[in-house]
């Protein structure tokens, strides 16, 4: 019972002193702890929302208007609202604005809705604090700092807390974390000792102290502060992310726990890491900003024309007209008539493109998330039973802006483990001594042999020897460090008395999985003690302390004492961590050396490598050692950096125990993906922490490397040694061809050369022993490669160590040399480098990359590609939540890019392009008009006609087009990888293109307006001898108009089901529909009262109709038909075969021409 | 954020969903494009046979008479005209106007459609249309509203026409049925006599009023006058064209003239439409030849794997 309650005068000092940079609570006196000055403790409420109700409209308006072409058409709208300026009704603005901006607003609307009421449920959950010596419930939103809550097992933790004491005697709990990082397995939390005691509430509000610790930060796993325990004595402890609780955890397995809340709402680090990655545009989406400008542009120089035509024609003949009314000034009359004729044209650009698009993409993304094919079974873990089972999911797409990217791709950069593999950990091989046990070829090779070597020590003449002894005690030692140097959790199933481990580490897992298929079991993990059943006999082993693993110090280690009181050092780490930290020893070195040659082997079939060792301690050393671990520990500022330099002190004059070799086993089908991708033209970057050897062996298995392919390492210590290597291979390559087509042609026919050779294989084989000779000598390895002249293909290994120079210093040589190679591997990479090389290539070679990776490691160069994919993985799903699109597979990836990624492509350029050509072909005619009205600014088309045209009258089509548009059907495209490639290098959509379309625009409206004009040659137009005049023209320009563009888009549409031929008959009966209603409703508009009618009685129109849909069609027709006879593309023969020929012939036609070309 | 718990229920695979929607994917091949093209060309060239034939039937005769030194603004005269033909009834009488722009946009809007339904208008927000036209000095006086107001009904073309035959008989033309029915039945009708405004015309019935309301699309148009029913049988040999001048044309370069003309199924006399048929079904029928030709000179195999991109 603490009987003293003063506060101590040192605390107070403390507090003073480090109150600029760090937050202080003060236990059990909220008064005090948040009347701090200058400090302000948010409460735990949330709120993810944009908007509120009062804030909705205006804040959502002006986003709204923030896009370029919304704000435009407001212009319009202001402009046409003076009535001496607009030539129409406003209401031609005002609908298809209002349109506009009430489907997207009602979208935001809606998103907005579903994040408050998330926000509410999460606000209002109710939780059990300490209060007054007794339990009270409050809601999660009321949480403050300081306070003391209790969590229920199965509770979700409601804000930052640390931990004061758990119902479990050690004072361990365990939370799962998927919410924050995905991972599914438990992680370990303690509290400290002295406070784990208090397990009532009672006991828990007689606490008195404070908390020191750092201010709010995103660091998801780090958290650094002091505790001061008030009592006879303070007590003084470091806290650290052990006994850190981070909000949206889950208590698991454990009864209840009480927690200080120090960081709540805003503060939390959950909160902080909530910001949503960048935000990404496709290329398309760019390149169509450039467009409208483009079109914008032209628009104001054809009213600048039209406005000085009328003021010229002011002066020149209006002036004598007196039925016309008296004149005004002419610089008065030329700026309103500009203005004027900004509202008539105003109609160039498409005011629903945008709209449309954002749909489209929409159902794109959902075509993806049904896709069947990538779809595939994932283990999950059901929240409320914990139990796993077995579920079928699809590919997630988290966003629809880039789906057209995914059609274009032409770098891919990838991650190896967990992305190109299954991230299964499967323990193959080791080396003891100077043995090799096959652990794959027979379970239990370890055990058997530790048999043996007993058998054999118990024969008193062989003991005599020692030999036989030191290999029994040199294995034990080896499952031993297994067993005990991790941090894997265990859970025994009380039900069966089975064990089941759970590790954020897959390799850890299978090493542990190891030693207890030889007899060497891990039970349990206890504060200070470790569990273990060696054959069967029960061991503790004192736990004195952890040296974490860390990717800069790669390798771990456990201090630990022994049944037998002796104090050991055990380690696992890569051999470049810990070879240099062995015993430098005579008698040693050769049996070092027989080691790493082992571990080479084991790299180059392609096996992950660890070493194993161990180091005896005296009791006087690790007393020493503990108490600068202690003060490192305790340190506030830098303390990851001091941990670590204390942790080099005892971390040396390691002996060298094994190795072991684990096999990371490729995913399904993943072979295949990467021959059809680099097939495809696309260049494969994988970007991996392994060993070269091990990621030169993984690039031939899984076919990034072909045996026909010449390697080029490069591998140096020092700048200049790199820059000179680069020079040297980039004067062997052929000079930059910059016509692929050429280059295509080339490389297929030297391919038919290279594959004639049969000295390939001997020859790279050659250079990878040489590789490895280079590597063991003590000199700078210098790689001196004759290329042969006939080698077209080449491959790139490059370690992490030269990347860093060639990135820094070379990188113009390092990309020459890379865009030569059709694959490149990256080994020895860290996290940082991934992102620095995707941004490095990604802004020189100015083409679509794409980056894919599993882990946490991954997620800065996701985010940096132009496109990233995540996939689910066992690591967590990190790399999924910071990803555009999510799959399961590898595989998968191949359809998402050359099925749905194709089509998106194909789909969103046709849709943008005949947008602006419909509006072209329709606004153009007016222009056309002016030159018989005096440039006035008269419209020829009735208001209502104008607002529905883009809205209603061909808006259907090209949606539907855009939905639902193939130009091959989806199994030719993933036998044939060149129709992926055809697509990525022909610009469906450029400048260019985008020309010529309106060039059709243009000729369309030429055609349209002129054949009608033609036919008032002679106004009278019926039997009866009646007269047409302004309005019947209009009309009849307008029917020309719309009959045409939809004839258009039928020729475009290479894939007609019935919703498109639906959508084209709505659209144009909807168009008649409105020509009859002005019959029926004279206000409507009195001037097109009866014009449909006269049309209807009249022949003269239908042939006109006719003549001009035809002439308007025939050249692009002609066009059309002779490119796909005597120009085809690949898509229009592949369509040919499998339509014309049937399914049988096309299938035995293949096989016939494979045969041929083999 | 709690991650979105996908639902471990799969999404049905329809075919909607798995973009397999029964469809129909064209393929073009050279005998129907070929048979199109030809189709096309000999429908076209019999239709714009057909069509200039009927359209050489009508005969139309177009008289100028403003620049007739004998007709001068002002004047009344006659004009002898000797018909070369025979015209069948009906024959309609129509005056054409050259260079002046109906079709300009402050002439086109200058009209309210209220009033000339003979609603009495007093709400000067509703007249703005009318501009510059709404009262007779400008002001916003409800007594001194124009009736009718605006451009359009203030320029209402003034000179009358009648025909003679030789012996100077007048010959009897009915004005009943110029204008559009819909525009008699539903958009024009009388103001009151006594109604608000400065009445200069209040017969809004009257058909060469609606005639001219019903502005022009092109600067040089015709409306009708008046219709000749064939009481006295066909119109033959000479005819006298009596016209009086009054409304003036020669400020702005305008032109009038005295239209006869008769009418077949498709209007009034106009080849261009025919013309139109006949070339574009040549160039219809050229193509297909040459198609064919190209076709039967150097064919590709459809569906031939040698011409895939990357087996060239």
């Amino acid at each position: 019972m603490l009987k003293e309650r003063k506060k101590s005068t040192d605390n107070g000092k403390e507090s003073n002193n480090s109150s600029t940079n760090c937050y202080t609570l003060f236990l059990n006196d909220s008064k005090q702890t948040h009347s701090q000055t200058g400090k302000k403790f948010p409460k735990n409420f949330i709120r993810t929302t944009k908007y509120t109700i009062l804030s909705f409209i205006p804040k959502n308006l002006f986003e709204q208007f923030r896009r370029l072409s919304n704000f435009y058409f407001l212009c319009v709208l202001i402009i046409q609202l003076v009535p001496q300026i607009s030539p129409l009704l406003p209401l031609t603005s005002i609908l298809p604005l209002s349109f506009v901006l009430i489907i997207t607003a009602t979208k935001e609307a809606l998103e907005d809705y579903n994040r408050y009421q998330s926000d509410k449920k999460n606000n209002l959950e109710p939780y059990t604090i300490v209060r007054d010596a007794k339990l009270e419930t409050i809601s999660s939103q009321d949480i403050c700092v300081g306070d003391i809550i209790r969590i229920q097992n199965g509770q979700q933790i409601p804000a930052d807390l640390v931990l004061i004491s758990t119902s479990h005697d050690e004072g361990l709990c365990y939370v799962e974390t998927s919410n924050l990082d995905g991972e599914t397995n438990l992680k370990v939390r303690k509290a400290l000792g002295d406070t784990n005691k208090l397990s009532t509430a009672e006991d828990i509000s007689l606490l008195r102290g404070s908390i020191v610790y750092e201010t709010p930060n995103e660091r998801l796993y780090r958290f650094n502060g002091r505790i001061v325990i008030q009592g006879k004595e303070n007590i003084i402890h470091s806290l650290n992310h052990t006994m850190f609780l981070q909000r949206g955890s889950q208590l698991r397995n454990t009864k209840f726990i009480f927690g200080v809340c120090v960081y709540a709402g805003v503060d939390t680090k959950l909160f902080l890491n909530q910001q949503p990655p960048p935000s990404k545009f496709s290329t398309v989406e760019k390149l169509l900003n450039k467009l409208i400008l483009f079109v914008f542009i032209f628009q104001l120089i054809v009213c600048l024309l039209c406005a000085v035509a009328s003021a010229f024609y002011q002066e020149i003949v209006v002036e004598d007209m007196l039925y016309l009314g008296p004149t005004v000034s002419l610089s008065i009359y030329g700026v309103r008539n500009f203005f004027t004729y900004f509202i008539l044209f105003n109609t160039m650009i498409p005011i629903s493109l945008w709209v449309t698009l954002e749909m489209v993409k929409v159902g794109q993304a959902k075509f993806m998330e049904f896709d069947s094919y990538m779809r595939s079974q994932v283990l999950t873990i059901d929240p409320a039973t914990g139990e796993e089972k077995e579920v079928e999911k699809g590919c997630k797409a988290k966003t629809s802006n880039l789906n057209e990217d995914l059609g274009r791709i032409q770098h891919i950069f990838s991650d190896k483990t967990g992305t190109l593999t299954e991230n299964i950990m499967r323990f193959c091989k080791c080396s003891i001594g100077s043995d090799i046990y096959d652990e794959r070829e027979s379970s239990g090779s370890l055990v058997r042999a530790l048999d043996a070597s007993r058998d054999s020590s118990s024969n008193p003449k062989i003991l005599i020897n020692g030999t036989n002894n030191t290999k029994f005690q040199t294995i034990q030692s080896f499952l031993r460090i297994l067993s005990l140097c991790h941090t894997v959790i265990s859970e025994v199933d009380e039900a069966t008395g089975n064990i089941t481990y759970q590790s954020q580490s897959p390799d850890e897992l299978a090493l542990v999985h190891t030693a207890s298929n030889n007899g060497f079991v891990f039970l349990d993990r206890r504060t200070d003690e470790i569990l273990l059943r060696e054959n069967g006999v029960d061991t503790s082993y004192g736990l004195l302390a952890i040296l974490e693993f860390s990717s800069a110090r790669r390798r771990m280690s456990v201090i630990v004492r022994t049944p037998e009181g002796t104090i050991k050092l055990l380690t696992k780490g890569a051999d470049m961590s810990i070879s240099c930290r062995l015993l430098n020893d005579k008698e040693r070195n050769a049996a070092r050396d027989e080691t790493l040659n082992f571990l080479k082997n084991f790299s180059r079939d392609g096996y992950r490598t660890l070493m194993v060792a161990e180091r005896d301690l005296t009791v006087e050393e690790y007393e020493d050692w503990k108490q600068q671990f202690f003060q490192a520990s305790t340190s506030i500022e830098n303390r990851e950096e001091k941990i670590e330099a204390v942790c080099e002190l005892i971390e040396k004059d390691l002996s060298l125990v094994g190795t072991t070799a684990i096999e990371d086993k490729l995913q399904n089908q993943v072979p295949e993906t990467i021959s059809y991708l680099l097939n495809a033209g696309l260049h494969i970057w994988v970007l991996t922490g392994d060993k070269q050897e091990t990621a030169v062996n993984i690039g031939y298995s899984c076919r990034l490397f072909d045996p026909a392919m010449e390697l080029i390492f490069v591998n140096t210590e020092s700048s200049e040694e790199c820059g000179l290597i680069l020079d040297r291979y980039i004067a062997l390559l052929p000079p930059e061809n910059e016509n692929e087509d050429v280059k295509d042609t080339q490389t297929y026919g030297q391919q038919q050369m290279q594959q004639g050779m049969n000295g390939a294989t001997p020859g790279i084989m050659n250079m990878i022993s040489n590789s490895l000779q280079s590597g063991s000598g003590n000199k700078t390895p210098i790689i001196d490669i004759i290329i042969p002249t006939l080698a077209v293909e080449y491959g790139l290994v490059i370690d992490g160590h030269t990347l860093t120079f060639a990135l820094n210093d070379h990188k113009e040589k390092f990309l020459r040399l890379g865009r030569a190679c059709k694959s490149v591997i990256c080994c020895r990479t860290t996290p940082l480098q991934k992102a620095l090389v995707v941004r490095v290539v990604k802004q020189s070679e100015k083409k679509i990359s794409l980056a894919i990776g599993d882990g946490a490691n991954d997620v800065s160069m996701i985010q940096e590609a132009h496109v990233g994919i995540g996939i689910f993985g066992k690591e967590g799903t990190q790399a999924a939540r910071a990803s555009d699109y999510c799959i399961h597979q590898f595989s998968h990836l191949k359809r998402l890019l050359c099925v749905h990624g194709r089509y998106s492509y194909i789909r969103v350029s046709g849709l943008i392009q005949y947008s602006f050509y419909k509006n072209m072909s329709f606004t153009l005619c007016l222009l056309w008009f002016s030159f018989s009205s005096l440039f006035t600014g008269q419209t020829i088309f009735d208001s209502w006609i104008i607002t529905f045209y883009n809205i209603l009258f061909t808006s259907l089509p090209p949606f539907f087009y855009g939905l639902f548009e193939k130009d091959i059907d989806e199994e030719s495209i993933m036998e044939n990888p060149n129709l992926y490639k055809s697509i990525q290098q022909s610009q469906i959509l450029s400048k260019k293109s985008f020309f010529v379309w309106n060039l059709l625009g243009l000729w369309h409206s030429l055609v349209t307006f002129f054949g009608v004009k033609l036919l008032f040659v002679n106004d009278v137009m019926s039997s009866n001898g009646h007269v047409a005049g302004i309005w019947t023209l209009g009309t009849l320009v307008s029917t020309a108009s719309i009959l045409t563009v939809n004839v258009r888009m039928a020729i475009e549409t290479k894939l007609w089901n019935y919703i498109s031929l639906v959508g084209m008959i709505i659209s144009l009966a909807a168009y008649f529909i409105m020509l009859v209603l002005y019959a029926f409703f004279l206000p409507l508009n009195s001037n097109m009262y009866d014009i449909f009618s006269s049309q209807l009685e009249t022949g003269s129109y239908y042939f006109t109709i006719i003549v001009i849909i035809i002439v308007a069609i025939f050249p692009d027709f002609c066009i059309k038909y002779y490119s796909r006879m005597y120009a085809p593309k690949d898509t229009q023969l592949e369509k040919e075969r499998k339509g014309l020929k049937g399914v049988k012939e096309y299938q035995r036609e293949m096989k016939e021409f494979n045969n041929q070309r083999a | 954020m709690a991650i979105d718990k996908d639902s471990s229920k799969r999404p049905a695979n329809t075919a909607f969903k798995q973009q397999r929607l029964k469809a129909w994917e064209p393929i073009l091949t050279p005998g129907p494009v070929i048979i199109a093209f030809i189709v096309i060309g000999i429908v076209f060239i019999p239709i714009g046979a057909a069509i200039i034939n009927s359209s050489n039937k009508v005969l139309e005769h177009v008289i100028r008479y403003d620049d007739n030194p004998n007709c001068q603004l002002g004047q009344k005269c006659t004009i002898n005209y000797t018909l070369p033909t025979e015209m069948e009834s009906p024959v309609y009488l129509y005056y054409k106007l050259d260079n002046f722009y109906q079709n300009h946009r402050r002439y086109v809007k200058s009209r309210n459609d209220d009033q000339l339904r003979g609603i009495e208008v007093t709400d000067f927000s509703k007249l703005k249309d009318c501009e510059p036209l709404i009262t007779t000095d400008g002001s916003e006086d409800v007594n001194k509203i124009l009736v009718p107001c605006g451009l359009i009904a203030n320029s209402v073309f003034n000179d009358s026409i009648s025909l003679a035959d030789a012996s100077g008989n007048l010959i009897n033309l009915t004005k009943k049925g110029i204008a559009w029915q819909s525009d008699i039945d539903k958009k024009f009708k009388n103001y009151p006599e006594n109604g608000v405004g400065v009445i200069n015309f209040s017969n809004f019935e009257d058909e060469d009023f609606i005639v001219w309301m019903r502005t022009a699309a092109l600067p040089d148009f015709k409306k009708l006058y008046r219709i000749y029913h064939g009481q006295n049988g066909p119109l033959s040999g000479t005819i006298q064209i009596r016209i009086d001048n009054k409304y003036p044309v020669a400020s702005f370069d305008g032109k009038k003239y005295v239209v006869l003309s008769t009418t077949s199924w498709i209007g009034g006399k106009n080849p261009f439409l025919g013309y139109a048929y006949i070339i574009v079904g040549i160039i219809c029928f050229v193509q297909g030849v040459v198609f064919a030709i190209k076709h039967k000179i150097s064919p590709r195999v459809l569906g031939s794997p040698k011409y895939l991109e990357w087996n060239k």
